[in-house]
């Protein structure tokens, strides 16, 4: 249908033949009236006849021009226009007759021709033709034309929609993010601002849109946020800043934990734009302090129970031995008050008694003091007050601290044994943190050794230490159940236990390696066979100039 | 003579408890062993009157030696001495130990708590009472409490006062849970007598562990007449505690004396329920024979102790204050120790008047006693308390007493005096 319009019926020469077909009965006046129009047009012509032939014809090949005889045996020109338009084809179709009057020329017209030619007047057709035929091409890029609007004004109407759509869900999407999300232009003007954002900081998004983000006014250190957006902006990197303190709506104070990305253009090239998520982490926050200090308030007050009962043995001998030497002491001093007779209460068996025994009691009661003063010590040294900086710690005296405070864990069901490497160089570690790992792995030592119940027979629990590889090297090593195969890879999990409730919460693994590698870059490792035992081998790095 | 042993891995304990026990006016024979096995040797040659032991001790553990002391021996009076604070390990000697010393203890402590005991022992003579008393077993709860007890803790919407509900029904149970709490098993160890209280200071966790645990609330035996152990016995024992607590409290009496009338007057029938369990058809004979006026005679010609006499002794082996003691083991003739008003008097008229009252009468009020106290007016007033405080004692209100005909057929069946 399209037709080129740099085609045009105005230069005949580029132009293939024009095709013809004649609607004429009568074979001399359709040579007549070719041979005339040869003579100015490139013709190829063919003739039909009858309306049967006619319709063939249309099926066929298309045709340039139609010309149509006005009197025909057994149909007129009407019929045959009308065969022809009902075919649906836009050609030009001039009739050629003879002398008709004004009227009916009118209504051939009517009736769909685009010319009619007198035959009286044939010189007139080439030019009739030519004319027809631009108007029939005109026609036809017109209706191209339009055509082709139509169906871009429905692509663009389809892609509108489209738009639309995706907007709305965008909107939804971003209104619907329980995260604060902010979009800030190269201007530092705000052009995104989430519901959530909305709530968290009071502001609606009609305020918000357009203005300057006052961080000062939200944050309690706006330097952070700005450095953030600066370098998020300069770097074209995301920034993370944690525990951003702020001020919600309601006026209460919170911990935002916030991502600085910035912007990029569709096709990815960058964007001064940034964007900013957040998320108000304080629950987040009071949750992971609460679980850090639960889990150290479970040990130190199982710890205080088993230290308890280790303070409670020398405290109950030493009272008896005290009242013990009280009374001795006041049988003696009647002794010695009164004057000799023998009404004096005490005997010589009983004297002899007191003075084998006072010494004892005496000594005995000290030992007891020592005790009690030894496990006291022991726990102040392990719950040593953390601090920011590390500090040059011996291990040895570390694990011995830790044995003496953990004494009442393992003393029913297993010998300890250490063997620590004198010359152990001091490691820089915090040592609170690093007493706490290794209270946890000798206390899974002796439950796995008493859960192999063996009933009479005790476990050991071997302790050494050594520089190994230049690292200093702990390894415990227990004879208990052993760990099963299936659960090897989870130890270490939080919240992992293969303990009864109330036995364990499945953290202090999961604590000790948390200590040991994130806060000391060590490594903790197990090897465990079932039914034999399990060794933990703990390495710390050395201070430079020992490793 | 009479032969205490104390049981410690700890050799600076024993040394400490040998010297302390030196040089005592007591004439007790002191032994020590380091190990359970050592001491069952010891006892093997010959039994001891007490043993007090630690929890803790490599090898063979406290609960489990006095289990075994328990089995061999159930007339030694067996006694905890620990500063072991495990839950577990504790409720392992609930059921094999009358009573728990925490340590550290103050030595003259220890002292009284076996002087307590051989006191007992002297005024108590009938071993096979004695056996049957530290046996401990005849103590139980019904078995259709002990399984409502089982039903109640397994709900998690389980309270203090849903168990409280269970366990004041059921005299076995009231008087376990009055046990654990007067003694110092849970550290709590303070003189309490109202068992909807103990509850609530044992806690529903607890309660839970404890219940589950088979020692703390042993079911009734197969062949114990059920019938001693109906709604009614505690029933009984609640009004009688509260009229005793009414009496002391309008006497001016201290809020202690309150607290260890009510206490006596929880468990001054124990003795009755002790004999009913181990010796179903004697104790019904018993019954069948004497009036209440006879009674404690009739008991005495029979087991060679009235029950009264078995409750005191029960109270002694726990460690209960000797006043209670005293006061259960006289609650029926209260003028053989005339002073002036006591736990005893307030058991003996609240017992005597909630009996005439219920028309239960096995204790008659002593009014020649009271005369004798310079208490002779004041029975009216008392009565008078009696009467207002009736409705307040209503059966629990789970107990359901008096539509289940079974229940009522059974609630016939405790021997009354009337």
């Amino acid at each position: 249908m399209a037709t080129d319009p740099s085609a045009c019926a105005d230069a005949p020469a580029t132009r293939p033949p024009l095709r013809l077909l004649a609607v004429e009965d009568d074979e001399a006046d359709y040579r007549l009236m070719i041979r005339g129009l040869a003579r100015e047009l490139d013709v190829r012509s063919e003739r039909v006849d009858s309306e049967a032939a006619l319709r063939a014809a249309l099926a066929g090949a298309p045709w340039d021009a139609i010309l149509c005889d006005y009197n025909l045996p057994g149909f007129g020109a009407a019929q045959a226009l009308a065969a022809i338009r009902g075919a649906g084809a836009d050609v030009a179709v001039i009739v050629v007759s003879g002398s008709i009057g004004e009227d009916r020329a009118v209504e051939l017209i009517r009736a769909g021709a685009n010319d009619v030619v007198s035959k009286a007047n044939l010189a007139r057709l080439p030019q009739a033709i030519t004319h027809e035929m631009a108007n029939a091409a005109t026609r036809a890029n017109h209706r191209a034309a339009k055509e082709a609007l139509r169906a871009a004004d429905d692509r663009l109407r389809l892609a509108n929609a489209q738009l639309v759509a995706a907007n709305r869900e965008t909107e939804m999407l971003l209104s619907s993010l329980s995260a604060i999300l902010i979009g800030i232009d190269a201007g530092g003007l705000i052009v995104r601002w989430n519901d959530a954002a909305a709530v968290a900081f009071g502001t609606p998004l009609a305020e918000a849109i357009g203005m300057r983000w006052d961080l000062a006014a939200v944050v309690a250190a706006p330097d952070r946020l700005a450095c953030a957006i600066a370098s998020a902006r300069s770097t074209r990197a995301g920034v993370a800043v944690e525990d951003l303190r702020f001020r919600r709506a309601d006026g209460s104070d919170g911990l935002l934990a916030v991502n600085v990305s910035p912007g990029h253009h569709a096709d990815g090239r960058s964007a001064d734009a940034v964007v900013i998520l957040a998320t108000d982490s304080t629950t987040r926050r009071l949750m992971e302090a609460q679980l850090a200090h639960g889990q150290k308030m479970e040990s130190v007050g199982h710890l205080a129970a088993g230290v308890a009962h280790e303070i409670n043995t020398p405290i109950q001998y030493v009272g008896d031995n005290l009242q013990f030497l009280q009374k001795s002491f006041a049988e003696i001093d009647g002794m010695l008050r009164a004057a000799p007779s023998p009404a004096t209460p005490i005997t010589a068996e009983r004297l002899a008694y007191l003075l084998l025994e006072i010494p004892t009691a005496i000594g005995q009661s000290l030992e007891g003091v020592d005790h009690i003063a030894a496990i006291v010590r022991a726990m102040k040294d392990f719950s040593h007050p953390d601090s920011d900086a590390k500090q040059h710690t011996d291990l040895n005296r570390a694990i011995a601290t830790t044995l003496a405070v953990s004494r009442n864990e393992y003393k029913y069901v297993a010998d300890v044994v250490t063997d620590l490497d004198p010359q152990l160089p001091h490691v820089p570690c915090h040592p609170g943190i690093v007493n706490q790992a290794l209270l946890n792995v000798i206390v899974n030592a002796a439950h796995a050794i008493a859960d192999a119940g063996r009933g009479e027979r005790r476990g050991r629990i071997a302790i050494s230490t050594a520089v190994r590889d230049g690292m200093a090297e702990i390894r415990i090593a227990d004879d208990g159940v052993g760990i099963r195969e299936a659960d090897k890879g989870r130890i270490f999990d939080p919240f992992f236990t293969t303990k009864a409730i109330g036995r364990g919460t499945g953290q202090g693994l999961y604590l000790a390696h948390a200590a040991i590698v994130a806060k000391h870059a060590g490594t903790i490792a197990c090897e465990s066979d079932r039914g034999v035992g399990t060794t933990f081998t703990i390495r710390l790095p050395l201070a430079p100039g020992d490793a | 003579m009479f032969r205490v042993l104390f049981v410690d891995d700890e050799p600076q304990i024993l040394n400490g408890l040998r010297r302390m026990l030196s040089g005592s006016k007591e004439r007790w024979q002191v032994l020590f062993a380091g190990s359970g096995s050592l001491a069952l040797q010891m006892m093997e040659v010959s039994p001891v009157d007490v043993i007090v032991s630690d929890i803790r001790m490599p090898e063979m553990t406290g609960p489990q030696l006095l289990r075994e002391v328990r089995r061999l021996y159930p007339a030694t009076a067996r006694v905890v001495l620990s500063g072991f604070a495990d839950e577990a390990m504790i409720r392992d000697t609930i059921g094999v130990a009358h009573q728990f010393l925490s340590k550290p203890c103050d030595a003259g402590a220890i002292e009284q708590v076996v002087r307590a005991l051989a006191a007992a022992r002297v005024r108590f003579p009938v071993a096979e009472l004695r056996r049957m008393a530290g046996d401990g077993t005849c103590i139980a709860c019904a078995g259709t409490d002990r399984a409502r007890l089982l039903e109640e803790v397994a709900d998690p919407a389980a309270t203090v006062r849903t168990i409280g509900a269970i366990v004041r029904g059921d005299l076995g149970m009231a008087a376990r849970t009055l046990h654990l709490v007067n003694s110092a098993f849970f550290g709590i160890s303070r003189c309490v007598g109202c068992p909807e209280h103990a509850v609530q200071l044992l806690g529903v966790e607890r309660l839970r562990a404890l219940a589950t645990s088979a020692t703390a609330f042993p079911g009734v035996r197969a062949g114990d007449d059920p019938g001693f152990r109906e709604p009614a016995v505690a029933l009984h024992a609640e009004r009688v505690a509260a009229l005793a607590r009414a009496i002391v409290e309008a006497e001016g009496g201290s809020k202690a004396m309150v607290e260890q009338a009510r206490l006596a007057a929880q468990l001054h029938d124990v003795g009755r329920l002790m004999l009913a369990a181990e010796f179903p058809a004697r104790y019904r004979a018993v019954v069948d024979r004497s009036s209440a006026a006879d009674r404690e005679e009739v008991e005495r010609g029979e087991f060679g102790a009235s029950h009264a006499e078995v409750g005191a002794y029960l109270v002694s082996l726990w460690g209960l204050d000797g006043e209670i003691a005293g006061a259960i083991a006289n609650h029926h003739r209260p003028a053989t120790c005339a002073a002036g008003f006591s736990v005893l008097t307030a058991l003996h008229a609240a017992d005597a008047l909630v009996g005439e009252a219920s028309g239960d009468r096995h204790t008659a009020l002593d009014r020649e006693y009271l005369a004798a106290i310079g208490l002779g007016d004041r029975v009216a007033g008392w009565s008078a308390l009696q009467a207002a405080g009736a409705s307040v004692v209503a059966p629990p209100a789970t107990v359901g007493a008096g539509d289940d005909p079974a229940r009522e057929a059974t609630r016939a069946a405790w021997p009354s005096d009337a």
